[in-house]
């Protein structure tokens, strides 16, 4: 295996080339922008009509789980960004263990998001179930949008995960040349915008109507 | 080669951890006054301490962990371009939504049917009903 990057014949040189790629992900991470936009323009469109409806229904969010949830995406940036760092270094084994460290953060996530479903079930809080116990009825409208907006962020954490494991065994079987591509780095700006996306997901579903 | 390779197999130092731990220490600092400020009595301040906090973890994501602060041009205006469209979204969206009477106030809906729920607060005025689609 050879530690030089190989330039497709598209490309003038390897900097465009790497360029290119980070550009192509950049165009596609603002059509993700614009796919949860839609989700978030719905919240802010409802909250404004329905203020005080908002206010009791995000009161009934899994508050700390959704805040330990916060840390332990914030931290998994710190692991991707240093794992992107490690691999412009050629440090094949700290970007090992940075990308496993990650994908432990992943997995913490999405089981800690797994039990608070299950509590949101057990509490009721199905906005299609006859027995869903909130009012006004507008309280539904905030709960669909935690399941929808919540169950798809969830969806990216996962493919994120997929990707990692992914960019993981490559490495480990030494299938691209980790210094010269920009493989890590473009995985590791999707998996920061997952992150972006809970940061604002926290606040708005987790921390309304706590005072 | 194999030297190299051998040399820069000895792995990951102290100092690269840094400038990105101390990006990650701010983040979490951040998080934990968000939090924080949701359980103090500031009225609608509230929202605006929510949002600006998270606009500026956004911004420390974008600009250290994303390398926006070392990025081309291009990579630029790309990155801008979601938040831009984004920000039309919304402002066209809420020039509707918010020159109309409806939501908690409101007595009947806009194509005159009554609410699903009964208003806490005395109706305000509403324009004419709107044709029915």
């Amino acid at each position: 295996m050879s530690d030089e990057a190989v330039l497709a014949t598209h490309f003038h040189d390897l900097k465009q080339q790497e360029e290119a790629n980070t550009l192509g992900l950049w165009i596609f991470l603002a059509t993700e922008v614009l796919f949860f936009g839609g989700l978030f323009t719905a919240y802010l469109i409802y909250r404004s009509l329905y203020p005080s409806a908002f206010e009791i229904a995000a009161k009934e969010t899994e508050v700390l789980i959704g805040t330990i949830n916060t840390f332990i995406l914030l931290t998994s940036s710190l692991t991707v960004a240093l794992a992107v760092k490690t691999a412009k270094q050629g440090l094949r084994r700290a970007t090992l263990v940075l990308i496993a460290l990650t994908l432990l953060l992943g997995l913490g996530f999405m089981g800690a998001k797994a039990y608070e479903y299950y509590l949101d079930i057990v509490h009721h809080l199905w906005p299609a179930a006859e027995s869903f116990k909130l009012n006004p009825p507008p309280t539904r409208i905030f709960w669909s949008l935690y399941w929808i907006m919540t169950g798809i962020h969830a969806v990216h954490v996962t493919v994120g995960m997929g990707l990692w494991v992914t960019i993981f065994t490559m490495i480990w079987r030494r299938s691209f040349p980790l210094a010269a591509s920009s493989k890590v780095e473009i995985t590791g700006l999707y998996w920061h915008l997952v992150d972006l996306v809970w940061i604002f997901l926290w606040p708005l579903l987790y921390l309304v109507g706590r005072a | 080669m194999a030297e190299a390779r051998a040399e820069k197999e000895q792995g990951f130092r102290f100092r690269d951890l840094f400038p990105e731990a101390f990006v990650w220490l701010a983040l979490i600092l951040l998080a934990s006054s968000s939090w924080l400020i949701a359980y103090l009595p500031v009225g609608s301040f509230h929202t605006v301490a929510a949002l600006g906090i998270a606009a500026v973890k956004a911004l420390l994501v974008v600009i250290f962990f994303m390398h926006l602060k070392h990025s081309s041009a291009v990579v630029r205006m790309a990155s801008a371009v979601g938040i831009i469209w984004l920000m039309v979204l919304f402002t066209f969206t809420l020039s509707d939504y918010l020159s109309r009477a409806t939501g908690e106030g409101v007595t009947s809906g806009p194509n005159g049917r009554p609410p699903a729920f009964a208003p806490a607060s005395p109706p305000v005025d509403q324009p004419a009903p709107r044709a029915v689609r």
